[in-house]
């Protein structure tokens, strides 16, 4: 795995979980919606390993119901404790974002 | 939706698919659906849910390979890692109802045998209950080990070109140990356990009503369905 993905792993748990709080998704909505954010290096399928992981840590659940275009979708909403995740991840982000920010940023050597 | 409707779906939406396309599904299919240890109607839904979502990509013109990458061993690996097993109790009350299964079809045949033989000559028709017993955990084992050793065999030939005549070769060589295991073994018990005389119409008997309760509680129940 490249290091740039294995950055991103950790991330798009997090990212995932902020979409699905936003609205209840499928699995192919669902990575319409981070590609549209910006996020293209996300390979499609990579979703569904961690859709999975997320539900066994009952963070998520699925439910089969029925899609505007027909048929049953396995639809995804947050579960409480994954309210609870998703806040710890904001605000550990919050914390980490700033300092990063500078380090990685390329106007950080410049400033020297 | 259970298991059994959603593969039923299945069916019917995967004839959407390219071929290419299908090829690539048909693979995650089979490496999933032979995994033995995860949650059928988990394992469905799954493979339910990358089918849809392979049918809307293929729509924009997208393939397979493109979505779920070039490794379809460590792509389905890295999902059935996380699926839910199934429950212990469920799987072994599958295996046990198909080993009575066999159990009984096994009685019938030596029934039907040993009766067919004892007009012929006038050979011995007792059963012994411990050498019985003992036989049929020998075929068991057997049978089991041949079906682990198939369902690995196929999941291995979908991530790994397989060569044809070795494999035949080695079918043959599997079913022929099987075979001579099964009838050799048992004649190497000494006989024990409670001895019945007529032994060819108590199996024959025995055998079949299992059979019938056992075909009753399946249409009922659905247990192998």
């Amino acid at each position: 795995m490249s290091l740039r993905s294995q950055l991103l792993k950790g991330i798009l748990e997090g990212c995932i979980l902020s979409i699905i709080q936003k609205e209840t998704v499928y699995g192919y909505e669902l990575s319409q919606k981070l590609q549209q954010y910006g996020l293209n290096d996300v390979s499609e399928g990579s979703i569904y390993p961690i859709l999975l992981r997320l539900q066994k840590e009952g963070l998520i659940k699925g439910e089969m119901k029925a899609s505007p275009s027909g048929p049953k979708r396995k639809y995804y909403h947050l579960t409480a404790s994954g309210e609870n995740a998703l806040c710890e991840i904001q605000d550990e982000w919050i914390n980490i974002q700033n300092p990063v920010d500078k380090l990685l940023n390329r106007s950080f050597y410049d400033e020297r | 939706m259970n298991a059994k409707e959603l593969i039923k779906l299945n069916n019917k939406k995967r004839k959407g698919l390219t071929k290419e396309n299908e090829e690539y599904y048909d693979k995650m299919l089979v490496y999933i659906r032979t995994n033995v240890s995860v949650s059928e109607q988990q394992a469905e839904e799954l493979l339910m849910e990358l089918l849809d979502h392979l049918i809307d990509a293929q729509a924009e013109g997208k393939g397979a390979a493109e979505i779920f990458g070039e490794n379809i061993k460590n792509y389905c690996d890295e999902m059935i890692k996380q699926l839910p097993k199934e429950p212990l109790k469920s799987t072994a009350f599958f295996i046990g109802f198909l080993l009575l299964q066999l159990a009984s079809l096994m009685a019938i045949v030596s029934g039907i045998g040993g009766i067919v033989v004892h007009y012929f000559k006038d050979s011995s028709q007792t059963v012994y209950v411990g050498t019985a017993l003992v036989t049929l955990g020998i075929v068991a084992v057997i049978i089991s080990l041949d079906v682990f050793l198939f369902l690995k065999w196929i999941q291995k030939s979908v991530y790994k070109i397989t060569n044809k005549i070795k494999d035949f070769f080695l079918l043959f060589v599997l079913i022929f140990v099987s075979l001579a295991g099964m009838v050799f073994l048992p004649k190497l018990i000494p006989p024990f356990g409670y001895a019945i005389e007529a032994g060819g119409f108590l199996y024959l008997t025995v055998g079949a009503a299992t059979l019938i309760v056992l075909k009753w509680l399946n249409s009922k129940y659905q247990i192998t369905k």
